[in-house]
């Protein structure tokens, strides 16, 4: 028999039994493709947070874990460190080490993360507007492409700040913002997020209002106290949850603006000697404030992940041996089934070579066949890792 | 009693680090324009980056001449335009309150005033509230913000606009100091001039118009009540009662000022009840005529005149 026939005779009992042939070819897929999976994921997922930290030279944040501090600045996970003081940025971009850039990622929009920040951040991550224009004022915001097409969100229309705990009405205050612009995607944490002034966070916070004007009779409480020029503003006061062109003049900010709170700062040398002077103006033990390097805290972070990557792969690799020792009784049990098909192979004349190659041959489609498949997962989880981890972190 | 102004090591400070630092590529601007573009909220700190950068640079002042710097509210587009300035020169002291309310790059806007903001004058409403009980009642007045009437002051900003155009254009940096010293020379003058003008009126009370000279007077040791006045507005007997007011509390007052020449019937009105009207303008916007020098030169002239 010429190998086109093995071949066709191979393929019509696989495709004679499609369930259990699918089956066979799905399981050695996947015993194939967990573990090369998570070797690309752990590459992949190193690579992007080493770029991203590798474009972020220098972060400055309370003190406390320098990963927590990392993550949060560069990936907006959920602020798990005390503010950093709008007076310690201050007093950094002061020191003229380089542009400095104000973090302040602790809201949320539709479960978009809302980060406060400047102009410069947008050069820093090289973010274009792609469809509308940039942030002109308070309340405006421009948002990452991934959310905008996500919710269906773009120019001119709007996004409402959510509470921290909405059982804490008198919390954060919930502020209808302004979507100036759509951010061109970048496939970073940046195409998830809402972007405003950092002043605007301010407003979220509650640091800062507009209201309708307190010597309007309508607005103030009905007592004036005696003796003085004070007016008690009471629940009728109509409080704005939106910065209009009609009441952008009625905000105000209270209290000394140098304790308003930051998460963090980028800091961008000019060149290594600002760097060497930010680093060492913040080794001291009396320095309130810590300058972490993203790229040391991510690669400790992947070396966590590798040491986790060790141990899975040789959990992955028992599992493998065991589906392949069962995909092999699979076969086996299958030659036997058919004992008699192979007895009328031998009949009309087939040798025991040729039998042993049918069997072979039909091992191998469903191998080539299961790696073939694998590689293709493999390759969709590379393309897929950096959004991945980017959903994952958040 | 005069006061010291951190300005004298400002400027030290300036030619130090005129003479050591290594000369860097001043970025080009990118709105298709070579030069780099320089925004400034009022006239005086326009007029003194003109002075300063006038070969090397594009000064952005857009507030038309019959706004006040101080009230006006741009619109996107120039919002747009200013956030794309190289360098943006903010007065400080509350001045602008637009710039509270938009979106500026902090990395390239300079606070003209910070060398002295701990000498900014605090500025009580007549109106205070508060938001709930509890909460400590307060205003939304602020600070004094025309701080370039005193002219110390102002060559404090000029200072802090060479500081920040010789760091942002360090290849202009020379350039930029050279310049300095001349307007500073100027603004030294006219600060000179002003004390002996202002010395010559005695001690006196001096009622001004609007409140807007509280730097001025602090500067030439005058006592100065304000009053809320146009000089273009027409002068009702509430009016006249309430400068009846102040005369009482400040007495032997004889000298009014206004910002910009009155209409000639309040000229008149004031002069029936024995108090002169002089001009002394804050410049805050651009003149008809002539520059920020020509307009303080005027001012003390004027004040000169009536020592004379």
């Amino acid at each position: 028999m010429n190998p086109g026939g093995i071949a066709f005779l191979s393929w019509k009992h696989l495709s004679h039994r499609p369930m259990r042939s699918l089956t066979l070819v799905t399981a050695i897929a996947l015993t194939f493709f967990f573990p090369r999976a998570l070797q690309v994921f752990i590459s992949e997922s190193e690579d992007v947070l080493q770029e991203r930290a590798r474009s972020t030279p220098l972060l400055i944040g309370p003190k406390g874990s320098s990963i927590d501090l990392t993550l949060n600045s560069l990936y907006f996970t959920p602020q798990q460190l005390p503010p950093l003081t709008f007076a310690t940025y201050e007093e950094l971009s002061r020191q003229r080490f380089g542009t400095t850039i104000p973090m302040h990622a602790r809201f949320e929009a539709e479960n978009a993360p809302v980060i406060g920040t400047s102009l410069a951040y947008f050069e820093l991550r090289k973010l274009m507007v792609s469809s509308g224009r940039m942030i002109t004022r308070l309340g405006d915001c421009v948002i990452g492409a991934r959310l905008a097409a996500r919710k269906n969100l773009k120019a001119g229309d709007t996004i409402t700040s959510s509470p921290e705990n909405v059982f804490d009405l008198a919390g954060v205050y919930p502020l209808r913002m302004r979507i100036t612009g759509v951010l061109a995607p970048i496939h970073t944490a940046d195409d998830d997020a809402v972007f405003v002034d950092l002043k605007t966070t301010w407003i979220i916070e509650g640091l800062a209002h507009g209201h309708q004007d307190l010597t309007d009779p309508g607005a103030s409480g009905p007592p004036r106290e005696s003796g003085e020029n004070v007016v008690r503003a009471n629940s009728s006061i109509i409080e704005f949850n939106e910065v209009t062109d009609g009441n952008i003049t009625s905000f105000h900010f209270h209290g000394d603006p140098g304790t308003y709170p930051l998460s963090s700062a980028i800091l961008v040398p000019g060149d290594q000697k600002q760097r060497a002077l930010a680093l060492a103006a913040h080794q001291g033990r009396d320095a309130t404030a810590q300058m972490v390097v993203p790229l040391s805290a991510v690669t400790d972070l992947s070396d966590t992940l590798f040491a986790t990557q060790r141990l899975a792969l040789a959990a992955f690799r028992l599992l493998g041996g065991a589906a392949l020792g069962l995909a092999s009784l699979v076969f086996l049990l299958s030659f036997r089934l058919r004992e008699r098909e192979m007895l009328t192979y031998a009949k009309i004349g087939a040798s025991r070579i040729l039998i042993g190659t049918l069997k072979a041959v039909e091992v191998t489609i469903v191998v080539i066949s299961a790696m073939i498949l694998a590689r293709i997962a493999v390759s969709l989880t590379r393309s897929l890792a950096s959004d991945l981890l980017s959903r994952f972190l958040n | 009693m005069k006061h010291a102004l951190p300005g004298s090591p400002l400027i030290l400070a300036l030619h130090l680090v005129s003479c050591g630092e290594q000369e860097k590529q001043a970025q080009p601007h990118d709105g298709g324009s070579l030069k780099p573009v320089i925004a400034a909220v009022n006239y005086p700190l326009a007029y003194f980056a003109e002075r300063l950068s006038s070969d090397f640079a594009t000064v952005l002042y857009d507030v038309p001449t019959n706004q006040n710097p101080a009230f006006w509210e741009p619109h996107d587009e120039q919002i747009t335009a200013i956030q794309k300035a190289d360098l943006i020169l903010l007065n400080g002291a509350t001045y602008a309150k637009w710039t509270s309310s938009r979106t500026l790059p902090y990395e390239t806007t300079v606070t003209t005033s910070s060398s002295f903001r701990d000498r900014l004058i605090k500025t009580e409403g007549t109106l205070k509230h508060s938001h709930k009980k509890g909460e400590d009642a307060h205003s939304h007045d602020g600070l004094a913000f025309t701080t370039w009437l005193d002219l110390k002051q102002a060559s404090a900003q000029a200072s802090e606009t060479a500081l920040a155009l010789g760091e942002r254009f360090p290849e202009h940096r020379g350039t930029v100091m050279t310049r300095l010293d001349a307007l500073l020379e100027d603004l030294n003058n006219l600060d000179t001039g002003m004390t002996a003008a202002t010395s010559g009126l005695g001690n006196a009370p001096v009622i001004v118009s609007h409140p807007v000279y509280q730097y001025w007077a602090r500067a030439y040791h005058i006592v100065a009540p304000s009053l809320l006045w146009e000089p273009n507005m027409e002068l009702t007997p509430e009016d006249m009662a309430a400068l009846s007011r102040i005369r009482e509390e400040n007495p032997g007052a004889t000298l009014f000022i206004w910002e910009a020449d009155p209409l000639p019937r309040n000229i008149e009105k004031l002069k029936e009840i024995g108090l002169t009207s002089v001009v002394i303008s804050p410049c805050g916007n651009q003149p008809e005529n002539g520059d920020f020098l020509s307009v303080m030169r005027a001012n003390v002239a004027a004040l000169r005149a009536l020592s004379n």
